[in-house]
């Protein structure tokens, strides 16, 4: 027999999950109590239970949700289970109210045992449910009978079903039992029970393991059915789900809210958490003094943005921030390039040279990753720290400096110390006053408001807002690059969507990016044995993180160094600085 | 010896009734499955039904333990004020078997729950009494601290005299085996109806029998 294309019908409780159903392409609707029980938060199996009389409850839901507003075929659930209601009595009660056609719902041929016996042997069963298909036939209503299985499927067929369904037990959750039945089970089982039945038969399957839209369409292409009638995962499983997002959603809006009404003055590297509403605390106390800070946090979690903000709300009016930047210092011509030099200093034919730390004077000099830079040259600016004074090389003439000294690094300073990368008289002199930031992953709730500040800052973004499911999207994320890497992604997604409000899919490049460093990880495992070293526990440090994106991007440093967040001349200096391997 | 008549409606108050309306037009048989015949809302109808009633002193009902709708305390609270003093488990899930048993016990339908719930009534000031058809079902009653127990011979199905001697026998050695665990217990037999309940009799004469009474099917009083 030639199968038609894939056919969808819904067993529903409520005139909005019929109306829903019915937009959304279902071809007729089955109106069930399971379904109205479902949505009152019940599971569907307690259709069985005495709660209600089936019969006449169906009816009233059709006529006043139901069956005035769709378009498409209804079926009434009907019972029989009830030996005071006779099948010709529900038959004239789902006519004068309207529906279509009936189906045997809640079925018999779910129940099992001895009750089971009792149920046919009282009339009350399968056979009785046969007759009510068999009546409401030949009275020219549609029909659907529900069958678990062939004998069933004959029987049914026999009194004239022009639908038979499948039923292959409770959907896996319905019954929080999952099921053991695979696709191939499943079609042996559809296929069992559908033998010998006409083929003028339409045929359907509900339940079992069937909870996606993929799921139903590999067994029907697999086995004889020709469709698939969805319950509870066409209502309550995405309705919940649905529920669930929106009322998060609903959650972080507010936070937002809170945050537009507290925090307008503070600079957008702040946030309302906890803990960075202590480090406003400390930056407000700390800018009015002259001391030195020493400030750590991973990269690209807002080190310089504080120093600049440090700077801004510092008492003394001091001119600038000079930033220096201690990895390109490593370089050779670091130590000039800081102190200055003489004219001819070292017989190398240079002409007199003013280092950064002479031009400091009324400034902020902020010593960006302080530990770069070598002892030499560390034990040089103890100097400089000591007293305010500078030399330039080759000199003896000393010129008072009058700055504020900022320091950062992002490895933890106990870990600098004990591997000699930071000389410990220095250490002391830097960090009088000492400011930690955290990564962006560990203060999630600082998104949306970060998030709003850093797209009205985005001159390009036209006004463009963010939705609530773009801002679970980026809270979603892990942020390993941190504010910087954050900053970048909804740069990228304010040019690059065509929308006034990025939504979640603006932010699909997340996900792929995550699938990308998993399955880097997976190539790696399967083709070296560092495989165990790149997937132990430990945090990813920055040398392992430039490395991995410098392999993904095929070690074109252009591409790696913007994915980064930082310039080529600064990635440069970082391989150089790890002894990365770099063709 | 006590006898109690199940009933689905009764126009004046008697001690010696069970009142549980959902049975109403079912007959013995019947009335084991009515925990799998939406017929209508058991607890409601029997709300209905006592509000309705004269006289209400000590009232004993039978209860849908696994209703999801409502509310335990309230709904014990509203009893006790209805006059009821005394509650089973009717409908129940005790007769449930196979997969749909197991269907049924994964969404909290099963008679442990029943008499879960039914132990709790007993903060409200209502006293328990739980419909049992095995050994198990019964110790797990007891475990609850129920101490009213009416054993259920079983689904009403035609079987030889030997198979319903041998049905009897076992309510003895169920007696026994609860009577050993508690020796307080009120024990019950029921029976679907005068015929069984004679036959009963016949083989367990009641001068020598431990149990409190019976429990016997009626659809009026």
């Amino acid at each position: 027999m030639k199968k038609s294309s894939f056919s969808f019908a819904a067993a529903v409780g409520t005139g909005m999950t019929a109306k829903a159903a019915e937009k959304g392409g279902a071809e007729f609707l089955l109106l069930i109590n399971a379904g109205r029980l479902r949505m009152r938060g019940a599971p569907s199996l307690s259709c069985y239970l005495p709660l209600e009389n089936v019969n006449s409850w169906i009816a009233n839901i059709g006529k006043t949700e139901v069956l005035n507003r769709c378009e498409i075929p209804v079926l009434m659930g009907c019972s029989v289970a009830n030996p005071q209601e006779n099948i010709n009595d529900i038959i004239i009660l789902a006519k004068a109210s309207g529906f279509t056609g009936v189906t045997n719902f809640p079925s018999a041929c779910l129940i099992d045992g001895e009750i089971r016996e009792v149920l046919e042997l009282q009339n009350m069963g399968f056979e009785k449910e046969c007759e009510l298909i068999k009546a409401a036939s030949k009275q020219g209503l549609q029909t659907l009978a529900y069958v678990t299985n062939n004998d069933e499927a004959l029987q049914m067929a026999a009194a004239g079903a022009s639908r038979l369904c499948i039923n292959i037990g409770f959907t896996n959750s319905s019954s929080v039992e999952p099921s053991n039945l695979t696709v191939d089970n499943t079609v042996k089982i559809i296929d069992r029970a559908l033998r010998n039945i006409p083929d003028h038969i339409s045929t359907y399957v509900e339940g079992g393991p069937i909870t996606t839209p993929e799921s139903a369409l590999a067994i029907c292409s697999k086995s004889r059915v020709q469709g698939y009638i969805a319950g509870s995962t066409i209502d309550r499983y995405p309705l919940e789900e649905a529920i669930i997002n929106i009322a998060k959603s609903y959650r972080v809006i507010s936070d937002i809210e809170n945050i537009d009404n507290t925090t307008h003055e503070s600079s957008y590297i702040f946030g309302s958490s906890k803990i960075m509403l202590q480090t406003k605390k400390m930056v407000e106390q700390f800018a009015a003094l002259n001391t030195a800070i020493l400030i750590t946090g991973p990269s690209g979690s807002g080190k310089s943005a504080l120093v600049e903000e440090i700077h801004r709300r510092s008492e003394k009016q001091r001119n600038k921030v000079i930033h220096v930047d201690c990895l390109n210092l490593a370089l050779e011509g670091g130590l000039e390039s800081l102190f200055g030099c003489v004219a001819g200093f070292q017989g190398k034919g240079y002409a007199s040279k003013t280092g950064v730390l002479e031009y400091a004077n009324n400034t902020t000099i902020y010593f960006d990753e302080i530990s770069a830079l070598d002892r030499d040259m560390q034990t040089k600016l103890l100097n400089f720290f000591d007293t305010g004074t500078v030399r330039r090389l080759g000199d003896d003439k000393h010129h008072q400096v009058n700055c504020r000294i900022i320091s950062s690094t992002r490895e933890p300073i106990e870990q600098l110390l004990k591997k000699g990368l930071l000389i410990e008289e220095l250490y002391y002199r830097l960090s009088a006053l000492y400011i930690s930031i955290p990564a962006l992953n560990k203060r999630t709730e600082d998104i949306p408001s970060l998030a709003k500040k850093f797209i009205a800052d985005i001159k390009k973004s036209h006004s463009q807002k963010i939705s609530n499911s773009g801002l679970s999207a980026l809270m979603e994320y892990d942020w390993p690059g941190n504010i910087r890497e954050f900053k970048n992604a909804l740069t990228r997604a304010c040019l690059l969507s065509q929308s006034k409000t990025l939504k979640s899919s603006d932010f699909n490049f997340l996900k792929e990016r995550l699938l990308t460093d998993s399955i880097d990880e997976a190539s790696v495992v399967s083709l070296n044995a560092l495989a165990e070293e790149s997937l132990s526990s430990q945090p990813m440090t920055e040398k392992d993180w430039i490395t991995d994106t410098l392999q993904r991007n095929r070690f074109k440093r252009g591409p790696t160094a913007t994915e980064l967040g930082i310039t080529t001349r600064t990635l440069y200096s970082k391989i150089k600085k790890y002894n990365i391997y770099s063709p | 010896m006590k006898i109690l008549t199940m009933v689905s409606h009764c126009k004046n108050n008697s001690s010696d009734q069970i009142l549980c309306p959902i049975i109403k037009g079912l007959n013995s048989a019947q009335s084991d499955c009515a925990i799998i015949i939406p017929s209508g809302n058991a607890n409601r109808l029997l709300l209905t039904a006592l509000a309705t009633k004269k006289n209400r002193a000590n009232c004993q009902v039978a209860i849908l333990c696994n209703d999801p709708f409502i509310d335990r305390d309230s709904f014990f609270l509203e009893l006790y004020s209805l006059g009821v003093r005394t509650i089973s488990n009717w409908p129940s899930s005790i007769f449930l078997e196979q997969s749909f048993k197991k269907a049924m016990s994964n969404i909290g339908i099963h008679p442990d729950s029943e008499f879960e719930y039914l132990a709790q009534a007993s903060s409200a000031g209502l006293r328990p009494q739980a419909f049992i058809r095995s050994l198990d079902q019964g110790r797990q009653a007891i475990k609850k601290g129920i101490k009213d127990i009416i054993i259920h011979p079983g689904l009403n199905q035609a079987l030889t005299q030997k198979a319903h001697n041998a049905v009897l026998d076992s309510l003895q050695l169920m007696i026994e085996a609860f009577l050993n665990i508690d020796p307080t217990l009120s024990i019950y037999i029921y029976q679907h109806s005068q015929k069984d309940l004679n036959a009963y009799r016949e083989r367990y004469p009641e001068k020598t029998s431990p149990i409190s009474g019976y429990v016997i099917y009626g659809r009026v009083e």
